[in-house]
C-alpha cells in the first residue's frame, strides 16, 4: 500500500497523508470526519459502501472530477455505479470461487464440479466421518450474505425481491446440501476465515473463499489445493459474483485536479498491474490480464469469475443492509432447517421491506 | 476596651461572610471536575442519542447536520416490529435466567468457600479467572466448546453415553439462547460469588453458633439465619447483575452474532444491526434509549435497597 502511493506521490508529485482504518469502522470513521468537516481527498473503502457514502453526498461521481473509466473490464466498472453515476475507481478486486482439496478428489475419484448437480453429487460422495464434502460460511453478518450471492444471482436472484422464486430455490439447494450431510450445520456460525480454516484444515474437501485466502493457504505444509470457478445452475453458464478489495473514491471536498491527478496514476495500467500482483487481486485493466495471469497462474479462476461481477449495492442503494441482514437471517433459517425457504424468504422480504 | 470591641465586631461577621460564600465555594471545587466530566462524557453523549432516536439520521446527515425531527415515529415504528419486540423477549429472557443462575450458583459456591480446607483460598482464587479474562477470549472459547463437530462438549457427552447425537448448540434455533445463556453464566459467576463470600464472611459467628445449638438444620440454618442477614447485599448483586445483563453485546456477538436466524438476537444486539449494519442510526438510538431506561429502572431499585440497608446498619 505504502509502495504503491510512494510510486505515485515520486511520479505526480503528490504528497499523500495516509491514514489507515480498520475495515469496520470505515464507514463511521468517514462519516465522523464528515461531520467534523475534516474529510480526506480520497477514500480508498471497500465497493460495498460506495452506495451509502454516495447517497450522503460523501463521495462524488467520478464524471465531476473528469476521471474516466475508459479501458477498465465493464463489470467492475459497473461496481462503482450507483443511481447511474460511478463514484468509484476498481483498480483490482478480488472474488470468490471453490477451493477444492486435489489429495481428497483424486483419492475419490472426482473432477471438480462445473454445474450444481455436480456439487451436490460431488459434495455427498467427498463426505467421509471425518470429513465433509463442502464447506462455506453462514454467519449471521454480511459475510453470510456476501457467500451466498454467487448462489443467489447465478440462479437469476437477486437482494431487491429478497421472495423471488429464484431465491427460494437457491436457498433451497444450499440447504440440500445441508440435508445431504455434505455440509456441516455448523457453517451458521462461520466467518470466511472460519470456513477456510475447515478447508485447509482437511475437515472439508472442497470450499467457497476468496482469493485473500491464498497467501494463507499457500503456507499450509503439503496442502495440495485447486482452485476452480463456483458451480453454475446449468453447464457453460457464467458465474455471477461479488467483488471484494477496495475501490477508491474522491470526497467531496476534495480538490478536484489534485485528486484527479492521483487517481489518473493509481490506475495506469504499470500501477494497476503491480498492486493486483501484490495483493493477489484481479486487475481492473483488461489490457494487463495477460501480463497479469503470467505472472499469477493461479489467479486464472478468479479472473474469468469477475466477468459476472455484480454490485450488492448499485440498486438498493442505502437501503441494501437492511435487505442483507434479512436474507442472511433467512438464510440461517433455511440452513438449519427451522423454516422452509418460501416461509423465511417471505418474511424476510416483509420485514426488509417494511410491509 | 469596649470600643475596640464593637469596632472588631463588623470585621468578624464581614470575615465570618466571606468564609462563608467561600466556604460555599469550596465544595463545588472539588465535586467541579468530576460534574464537568460526567456531563461531557456522559450527559452529553445521553442527550445526543435522545436527540437522534427523534430525528430521521441517514447517512448525509453527517456530512449536512440535517436530520428532519420525527417526534415519536422512531419508538411507535419498534412496537410494530416483530423482531422489536422478540429481541425484548429474549432479552428478558436472558436476563432473568442468566440472574438465576450466576446467583444460585454464586451463592452456592460462597457457601462451599466459606468453610476453609485445604487449597480453598486457592481454589478461590481460581474461581475468579472467568472474571479477570477479557469476554471476547471467553466468548470465543465457548464457541468452541459447543461446536457441533469438534466441540469437547458434545464429545464428552457422548463419551458418558449422555447423548446419542450431538447437540447443536449454536447452530439450532432451540438450543441457541440456553448455550448462551450457559456463557454468561460462566462469565457471571465469579462477581456473584466474590460478593456473597465477602458477606458471609461478616457474619456474627454468635447468632449462627446459636441456630446450630438450637438444632436448626444446615437447610434452615441457610433459609432462616444467614439468607435474611445477607438479603440487603442479595439486593445489591440483583440489580447489579440485571443492569450488567440487559446491555450484555460483545458476549453475544462474538458467540452467535445474534444468530442462527435471530435466535439470541437481543436489544444490545438489534441496536447494533440497527446502527451500523443498517445505517439505521434513529432506531437504534431508540432502542439504546430502551435499554437506558430499563437500566434505570433497576439502578433506582438498587440505590433505594442500598439506602435500605445503610439504615438498617444505622440501627
Amino acid at each position: 500500500m505504502v509502495k504503491l502511493l510512494d510510486a505515485c506521490t515520486a511520479k505526480t508529485g503528490i504528497k499523500i497523508d495516509r491514514q489507515a482504518v480498520p475495515y469496520p469502522q470505515l464507514v463511521q470513521k468517514v462519516l465522523l470526519a464528515a461531520t467534523s468537516q475534516s474529510l480526506p481527498d480520497l477514500i480508498m473503502m471497500d465497493n460495498s459502501d460506495v452506495a451509502t457514502l454516495a447517497d450522503g453526498g460523501i463521495i462524488v461521481p467520478l464524471a465531476d472530477v473528469g476521471i474516466s473509466t475508459d479501458g477498465f473490464t465493464p463489470s467492475l466498472v459497473a461496481i462503482g455505479n450507483y443511481k447511474g453515476k460511478n463514484y468509484s475507481v476498481q483498480t483490482a478486486v478480488n472474488t470468490l470461487a471453490l477451493w477444492y482439496n486435489k489429495d481428497i478428489l483424486s483419492a475419490a475419484g472426482v473432477t471438480p464440479p462445473t454445474t450444481w448437480d455436480e456439487l451436490k453429487a460431488d459434495a455427498k460422495k467427498l463426505t467421509t466421518k471425518d470429513v465433509y464434502g463442502l464447506a462455506f460460511p453462514a454467519v449471521a453478518t454480511e459475510e453470510g450474505t456476501f457467500h451466498a450471492s454467487p448462489f443467489v444471482w447465478s440462479n437469476g436472484g437477486d437482494f431487491q425481491t429478497l421472495n423471488s422464486q429464484s431465491n427460494i430455490d437457491a436457498l433451497t439447494y444450499l440447504a440440500g446440501l445441508i440435508k445431504d450431510g455434505s455440509v456441516s450445520k455448523s457453517a451458521v456460525t462461520w466467518s470466511g476465515d472460519d470456513a477456510n480454516d475447515q478447508f485447509a484444515a482437511g475437515r472439508a474437501a472442497m470450499s467457497i473463499g476468496g482469493s485473500w485466502h491464498i497467501p494463507q493457504n499457500s503456507q499450509v505444509k503439503g496442502f495440495n489445493y485447486g482452485i476452480v470457478s463456483i458451480p453454475t445452475p446449468k453447464a457453460g453458464e457464467q458465474v455471477k459474483v461479488p467483488v471484494g478489495g477496495e475501490v477508491w473514491a474522491v470526497s467531496a471536498t476534495a480538490d478536484k485536479a489534485t485528486a484527479k491527478t492521483f487517481v489518473d496514476c493509481l490506475s495506469s495500467d504499470d500501477m494497476v498491474l503491480q498492486w493486483a500482483i501484490d495483493r493477489n487481486y484481479v486487475p481492473g485493466k483488461p489490457a494487463v490480464l495477460d501480463k497479469y495471469k503470467a505472472a499469477v497462474p493461479t489467479m486464472a479462476p478468479f479472473i474469468s469469475s469477475t466477468a459476472g461481477a455484480v454490485s450488492r449495492t448499485s440498486v438498493l442503494g442505502t437501503a441494501y443492509p437492511k435487505y442483507s441482514s434479512a436474507f442472511s437471517a433467512a438464510l440461517q433459517a433455511v440452513l438449519i432447517g427451522s423454516k422452509d425457504a418460501k416461509s423465511a424468504l417471505d418474511e424476510a422480504e416483509a420485514a426488509a421491506s417494511g410491509k | 476596651m469596649l470600643a475596640i470591641e464593637s469596632v472588631k465586631a463588623p470585621d468578624a461577621s464581614r470575615v465570618r461572610r466571606k468564609m462563608t460564600w467561600k466556604r460555599r465555594l469550596i465544595p463545588f471545587t472539588f465535586t467541579g471536575p468530576a460534574i464537568i466530566f460526567l456531563v461531557a462524557m456522559f450527559g452529553y453523549p445521553l442527550f445526543y442519542n435522545v436527540q437522534m432516536s427523534l430525528q430521521h439520521v441517514t447517512v448525509g446527515t453527517f456530512l449536512t447536520g440535517i436530520a428532519p425531527f420525527v417526534g415519536l415515529d422512531n419508538y411507535t415504528d419498534l412496537l410494530s416490529d416483530p423482531l422489536f419486540i422478540a429481541s425484548l423477549q429474549r432479552t428478558a429472557v436472558f436476563t432473568v435466567f442468566s440472574i438465576i443462575g450466576q446467583m444460585s450458583i454464586g451463592m452456592g459456591l460462597a457457601l462451599f468457600f466459606w468453610r476453609a480446607f485445604p487449597f480453598s483460598t486457592a481454589m478461590r482464587a481460581l474461581m475468579l479467572v472467568p472474571w479477570l479474562l477479557p469476554l471476547v477470549v471467553s466468548a470465543t472459547i465457548f464457541r468452541w466448546i459447543f461446536d457441533l463437530d469438534a466441540g469437547i462438549l458434545n464429545y464428552v457427552m457422548e463419551q458418558l453415553n449422555l447423548i446419542q447425537q450431538p447437540i447443536p448448540w449454536i447452530t439450532s434455533v432451540d438450543y441457541a439462547m440456553p448455550a448462551t445463556i450457559i456463557t454468561n453464566i460462566w462469565v457471571g459467576i465469579p462477581f456473584s460469588m466474590a460478593v456473597f463470600y465477602s458477606g458471609l464472611q461478616s457474619l456474627p459467628r454468635e447468632v449462627l453458633e446459636a441456630a446450630h445449638l438450637d438444632g436448626a438444620t444446615p437447610w434452615q440454618r441457610f433459609w432462616r439465619v444467614i439468607f435474611p442477614m445477607l438479603a440487603p447485599l442479595t439486593g445489591v448483586v440483583f440489580t447489579l447483575s440485571v443492569t450488567y445483563t440487559v446491555k450484555v453485546f460483545d458476549l453475544i456477538y462474538i458467540l452467535t452474532a445474534g444468530g442462527p436466524a435471530n435466535a439470541t438476537q437481543t436489544l444490545a444486539t438489534y441496536a447494533y444491526q440497527l446502527s451500523f449494519r443498517n445505517l439505521d442510526w434513529g432506531h437504534g438510538a431508540a432502542i439504546g434509549n430502551i435499554l437506558i431506561v430499563i437500566s434505570l429502572g433497576f439502578a433506582f431499585f438498587y440505590l433505594r435497597s442500598f439506602k435500605k440497608s445503610l439504615a438498617a446498619e444505622d440501627a
